[in-house]
């Protein structure tokens, strides 16, 4: 890099590190992962700032290197689990009872919302994130996997080396906890 | 006659799931449709799971609606890595 490169780059650096780092640690929940991912990030973009289009946004340039980096993390912590060890039943036995209907106090009411607009809705984003931190990080990682990468759900599940079937018993156990969660904190408010 | 077995809320749910994923067989189909029929909270869990896809893809394009690191934890951070390219 040229001093003048070099300046640039130091500049973004300052600038966005933050909000990288806070969406690194979203989605890895580790601050120490969510460093070394930052870190490795600014270290591959700095090797290939020249591939770097000056019409482009730099935060985004950025932030899709950084879910790359995000991806490859889970890839490689889903090939260190044995087993999905996290497939237990305390999650369906809070929301469903033994005759595996709703428990009263779960069961889904109807939503009075007009989804496009809580897209936008900084405040409704905010709680969303909150829901989704409480979930155990496997889980995030299955969900995210599949929106990050735009690929289909079965060469997600051989990328995680997971099955099929584990894959919907996460989605399944991650949505009902989230789905509870905005019911509570959001449209039943 | 087909043999439609009444599902539980709880296989109902599963199938939704499942179905958003890969998809389901006829019989599978069948048998979450005639739930859905009779069951109006699985009918409400099926459209939620729906709307709540759309705001997972929504969530991961915006990225700054996470709770922030601390402002110590970033300077530190940014700091080593202007270190780290400086070499």
């Amino acid at each position: 890099m040229n001093s003048e490169e070099k300046n640039l780059f130091t500049d973004w650096v300052n600038k966005f590190t933050g909000e990288l780092l806070s969406w690194a640690r979203h989605k890895t929940s580790d601050i120490q992962t969510a460093e070394d991912l930052v870190q490795e990030t600014f270290l591959a973009a700095a090797e290939k700032l020249h591939t770097f289009r000056n019409d482009s946004e730099p935060k985004t340039w950025l932030y899709g290197i950084l879910n790359n980096k995000i991806s490859d993390f889970y890839k490689s912590q889903s090939k260190k689990q044995k087993h999905f060890t996290v497939l237990t039943n305390d999650t369906l036995e809070q929301f469903f009872d033994e005759k595996e209907h709703w428990r009263k106090e779960s069961a889904p009411h109807e939503w009075d919302a007009d989804e496009s607009h809580l897209l936008d809705n900084e405040e409704f984003n905010r709680i969303f994130a909150e829901c989704l931190e409480e979930l155990h990080p496997q889980w995030h990682a299955c969900i995210t996997m599949k929106f990050l990468e735009e690929k289909s759900p079965r060469v997600v599940c051989q990328e995680l080396g997971i099955s099929d079937t584990n894959y919907w018993q996460i989605l399944h156990r991650a949505k009902l906890r989230v789905r509870n969660c905005l019911e509570k904190n959001w449209f039943q408010e | 006659m087909a043999n439609i077995s009444f599902i539980s809320c709880k296989k109902a749910t599963e199938l939704t799931e499942k179905k958003l994923s890969f998809g389901l067989s006829i019989t599978e189909e069948i048998r979450l449709r005639v739930h859905h029929n009779i069951c109006k909270y699985c009918a409400q869990y099926h459209k939620q799971s729906i709307i709540i896809d759309v705001f997972l893809k929504n969530h991961i394009e915006h990225p700054e609606t996470v709770s922030p690191v601390s402002g110590k934890i970033a300077e530190e951070t940014a700091k080593n890595i202007i270190q780290k390219i400086s070499v």
